[in-house]
């Protein structure tokens, strides 16, 4: 048990620490304890409280948490995968999930290359490239003619 | 002499070289992690939710969960407390999802078994205390399930739950005052059959 404030040690105080807390002192803030065992081993008032505390303590303790079964165990254990070179790279779940992802990406890349028509690509000839380029950029100069 | 740091980083790094080996495929790393943690994280989902069922559907998860963690495991908290805070996430869940079915009906609890009249009468006193708890609003009876029962320090319940140390103190105050208050008319009963 551990607690980081350190506050100063009275009965108000460990009354709130009983109360939160209970009556053992493994259950206390760290950094109170000491001082709290000290108050009650000088004060009959603390004792009584302490003792008042661990009576709901007992109370409380009656009640125990069943064992949880032994089929449990091994069904999370059925679901703990060798982890391969894979799974430290894909550590976000189940290894089939991207593995299945990529395996249909590829497949279907495969179905739509074979069903594509073949594109071909007409010969234009060199005065249809001409006219192409002469309606992008305007008509050629021709530096022959003197200009 | 190691520091306070040191010792507090030691167990941080044991249970990250744990997890390390769980994340590269050890089954016995697992059994190790479980043979330490299972009961616990069960028994504190039973305390959350108060069916057998439904713990184990808890506990079930939050171990999958750090399998899958497990490769890119970072070592900046326990391996207990890790597995607490997700377990108190997943009950809240059920919790707010039961709200939302039946309008956050405290469980039916089982019949104490029968047997000598002693035995039987603890037995009762027992399924009060769980009825009482059950009765909690759902963050006193964390407060309560980590503390008291989980035995787990303030602050580290406090960080368990997202809240600070004195809301934790609070929680605690209220919801054993509550269960004080639940219990009143048994408890000088059973103090005097246990005298």
């Amino acid at each position: 048990m551990t607690g980081n404030r350190s506050k100063s040690m009275d009965l108000a105080r460990l009354r709130e620490i009983f109360d939160a807390y209970g009556a053992d002192p493994r259950r206390w803030p760290g950094a109170e304890r000491a001082a709290a065992e000290a108050l009650i081993a000088n004060s009959p008032e603390a004792a009584s409280l302490r003792e008042d505390a661990a009576a709901l303590d007992t109370l409380m303790d009656l009640s125990v948490a069943p064992a949880p079964s032994p089929e449990l165990m091994a069904r999370i254990l059925a679901n703990h995968e060798p982890a391969g070179w894979f799974a430290a790279l894909w550590p976000f779940g189940p290894v089939w999930q991207p593995v299945s992802a990529m395996a249909f990406a590829a497949v279907l890349g495969v179905v739509i290359g074979a069903a594509a028509p073949d594109i071909v690509i007409p010969d234009l000839g060199d005065s249809a490239i001409a006219e192409v380029e002469s309606l992008a950029f305007g008509p050629a100069l021709n530096l022959d003619n003197g200009l | 002499m190691p520091s306070d740091r040191d010792s507090e980083r030691d167990p941080i790094e044991a249970d990250a070289a744990l997890v390390a080996r769980v994340g590269a495929g050890d089954s016995a790393a697992c059994r190790s992690l479980m043979d330490t943690h299972l009961g616990r994280i069960h028994g504190f989902a039973w305390r959350m939710l108060g069916d057998a069922g439904d713990a184990e559907d808890v506990a079930q998860e939050a171990f999958l969960r750090l399998w899958r963690q497990a490769a890119r495991w970072r070592a900046e908290a326990r391996v207990g407390t890790w597995l607490h805070r997700v377990a108190h996430n997943l009950c809240v869940d059920r919790l707010r999802k039961r709200r939302g079915d039946s309008g956050d009906q405290p469980p039916d609890l089982a019949d104490p078994a029968p047997g000598p009249a002693a035995e039987r009468h603890r037995a009762q006193v027992a399924r009060s205390v769980e009825a009482a708890l059950a009765r909690l609003p759902e963050r006193q009876r964390a407060a309560i399930a980590l503390v008291h029962y989980q035995e787990l320090g303030n602050i580290e319940a406090a960080d368990i739950m997202g809240v600070s140390v004195e809301a934790m103190e609070s929680l605690l105050s209220r919801g054993r005052r509550g269960l004080r208050e639940s219990l009143a008319g048994m408890r000088d009963d059973l103090m005097g059959d246990m005298q």
